[in-house]
């Protein structure tokens, strides 16, 4: 075995599976009940996230998405939604449904949401509210805490932090306020940001910057992110590896890479399919038939196979997670028969071009 | 946020010119000569004289408006039609009464209403949250004479705790001033308290599901934190709420001040209306449209000092 196979076979494992996770989700499951049957928008999900990775998960609206993030912080509080599976977060285990993963908020998993105006207190100055954040993680004066707080609104790219940090949300760009959502949200120095669609709310350019921002943060202090997205264009700019839900399951972990040359489940066909390419400005855009299934209404085999072009008899059966071809997993009986298209070219194309 | 409250100051002027032209046009709206409809239709030639002089009948509108205002501004609102005591010092003597019942019942509005409203909110569906709902419900509904009625027998005539009538001056004490009080600020207030825990209620409901209460409990702040938080963005709707009800009350001793014996602004109106005292009804509405309108004021200032949004 020569040592350059040896280095691929490498970097192809650590970037499909990395060894010993940052954080192992499993079994993770959000249920609640709906005219007296439980139904599950999150069902028995499983995967994991390395040290310094950046992963992307996508998937359609309403797949759930971010049930998952707000469940990996004990963030779903909503009345009826009940949650369970584990957390194995730097070898310590936690219970989803409990309420000791609070110990991990705001201390070693941060999260940043969709919408930077309403995630931001409207009455507060962002000041303050960064203030808050700072003082909870490290014991300063308030006066330590402000010039602390200046600082972290300089690292995060605002201009003249000074000014800003006495002003309020509402007199805030929405990029601007998105980078003090970050600047809040690193504050306590977490090993992993969750971004729940940070960007989707953004303009292009503003967008770009965003994810710059996060790329720059991942590599110069080793967080690791996990990049929520329906818009794998926004995913393939920032992340190293893939996790594509449908339906409340994962049905495809795969490299970047891989994902998006060689997919190996439909449904990931299916997006990159539905992505707007470069030069294909004027043309029909692809859309897969169909919408994603409400909670409890999904095919009981495959969830997919109602919309899926290759369904046959095999598909009614309930679908496990196999190997995949690429080194990932994927939850498709048929795989291995399939030759999925996926799409050429530079996959760190900008989003949305 | 300095400068918009002094615009909202300067709104004032306007608004007061408004209130005295209405108040003052109050006496316009008889029909017929006023004198007469004051008198009575069997008075005396000399009596409907010293009426229309008083009123100053023969001058012109703008002439009539001109002086009453002039006046009214050095605090001067004329004499009875009964008596020849000032108006404006019966007013001074009977508006300590109310304005004490109005401004205790106010005082349990905040005091209970507002943390019973928060505590509900923030554990809606809890036993306190429940306990809370059916005790507003009953305190809306709830006729204030009677509730009146039933505090007398029960802590006055029953359990001689408290006194059943009257009232005492601030000067007397405050231990003193807040005996007779109690009852009465009860008896006006319990739809205000009710009231009050309603809107409360709803509005922690309404900011407890907003995103940034999520960020804050994202980045593990504790809840004494996130309950300041809360508290700033109800502070608009609850201070609406008190607001209203500062003015609702104002308007709304009448029945308790019967009911305890009180001689206060409510009564004066009702004895000058029954008696036609023009003058004094005017002089009352005045002094409550002034009150009210402070009232107001003081709570959009407030809307300016804790909202940067309205700033
Ligand atoms: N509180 C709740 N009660 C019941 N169902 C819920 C609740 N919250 C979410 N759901 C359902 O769970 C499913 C997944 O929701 P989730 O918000 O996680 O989707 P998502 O993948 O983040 O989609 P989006 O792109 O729209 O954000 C949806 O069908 C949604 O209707
Ligand atoms: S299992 Fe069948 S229906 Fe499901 S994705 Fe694979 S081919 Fe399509
Ligand atoms: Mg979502």
């Amino acid at each position: 075995m020569s040592s350059a196979i040896d280095g691929v076979g490498r970097s192809a494992a650590s970037s499909a599976a990395p060894k010993t996770p940052l954080l192992r989700v499993e079994g993770l499951t959000v249920a609640f009940r709906k005219d007296g049957r439980e139904v599950r928008p999150v069902e028995n999900l499983s995967f994991q996230i390395g040290h310094h990775e950046r992963l992307g998960m996508v998937g359609e609206s309403g797949s759930g998405k971010s049930l998952t993030s707000l469940a990996m912080l004990g963030l779903v509080d909503a009345p009826g939604l009940h949650v369970s599976g584990a957390l194995e977060f730097d070898g310590r285990t936690y219970d989803l449904g409990s309420e000791a993963l609070r110990r991990l908020r705001g201390d070693e998993i941060s999260i940043i949401f969709q919408e930077p105006m309403t995630a931001l207190d409207p009455v507060f100055t962002v000041g303050h509210q960064l203030r808050e954040a700072i003082r909870r993680h490290r014991s300063v004066s308030r006066g330590e805490g402000k010039r602390l707080a200046i600082e972290a609104l300089a690292g995060v790219g605002i201009p003249d932090p000074g000014r800003r940090y006495a002003e309020y949300p509402h007199q805030l760009s929405g990029g601007m306020r998105q980078r003090v959502m970050i600047a809040i949200a690193i504050a306590c120095e977490p090993k992993l940001l969750l971004a729940d669609e940070p960007t989707t709310a953004l303009d292009v350019t503003t967008q770009a910057q965003i994810l710059d921002l996060l790329r720059e943060l991942n590599e110069s202090r080793g967080m690791a992110i996990m990049l929520v997205s329906h818009d794998l264009g926004v995913i393939a700019d920032l992340c190293d590896r893939v996790v594509c839900v449908y339906a409340g399951e994962v049905v495809e972990d795969a490299s970047l890479e891989m994902a998006l040359r060689a997919p190996s489940h439909p449904y990931l066909e299916g997006l990159l399919k539905a992505m707007p390419r470069v030069g294909s400005r004027g043309t029909q855009l692809y859309a897969i038939p169909g919408s994603v299934p409400a909670p409890g209404a999904a095919p009981r085999g495959c969830h997919f196979a109602s919309r899926c072009s290759y369904a046959e008899d095999v598909c009614a059966e309930p679908q496990v997670l196999l190997p995949s071809r690429t080194g990932g997993s994927v939850r498709c009986v048929r795989h291995g028969e399939l030759d999925l298209v996926g799409v050429s070219g530079d996959p760190h194309r900008s989003p949305a071009s | 946020m300095f400068r918009s409250i002094v615009k909202r100051l300067l709104t004032v002027v306007p608004t007061l010119l408004l209130a005295s032209i209405v108040t003052f046009g109050l006496l316009k709206l008889i029909p017929g000569d006023p004198a007469t409809v004051i008198a009575g239709d069997n008075a005396t030639p000399a009596r409907l004289a010293e009426i229309r002089g008083q009123l100053h009948l023969d001058e012109s509108l703008p002439q009539q408006y001109g002086r009453w205002a002039s006046h009214a501004i050095r605090g001067d609102l004329g004499t009875s039609l009964y008596s020849t005591t000032k108006i404006a010092t019966t007013i001074q003597a009977r508006l300590p009464a109310t304005l004490q019942i109005t401004l205790g019942a106010l005082l349990l509005s905040v005091l209970i209403g507002i943390p019973l409203g928060f505590i509900a909110g923030w554990r809606s569906d809890s036993a306190i949250d429940k306990a809370a709902r059916t005790i507003s419900t009953v305190g809306i509904g709830i006729p204030n004479f009677w509730l009146g009625m039933l505090l007398v027998t029960v802590f006055a005539l029953k359990l001689h705790w408290l006194p059943a009538v009257g009232f005492h001056g601030i000067t007397g004490g405050l231990g003193q001033t807040a005996k007779y009080v109690v009852l009465p600020a009860i008896a006006l207030g319990a739809a205000s308290i009710a009231e009050t825990t309603r809107q409360t209620r709803s509005a922690v409901l309404e900011v407890r599901n907003k995103d940034f209460v999520r960020t804050l409990r994202a980045i593990g702040l504790p809840n004494r934190t996130i309950f300041k938080h809360v508290a700033k963005n109800i502070a608009v709707p609850v201070f609406t709420v008190v607001g209203l009800q500062a003015s609702r009350l104002l308007g709304a001793t009448v029945i308790v001040e019967a009911v305890f014996g009180i001689n206060g602004i409510g009564s004066l109106v009702v004895d000058s209306v029954s008696r036609r005292d023009y003058p004094m009804v005017q002089g009352v509405v005045l002094v409550m449209a002034l009150l009210i309108l402070f009232v107001n004021l003081v709570v959009d200032i407030t809307y300016r000092i804790v909202d940067p949004r309205i700033r």
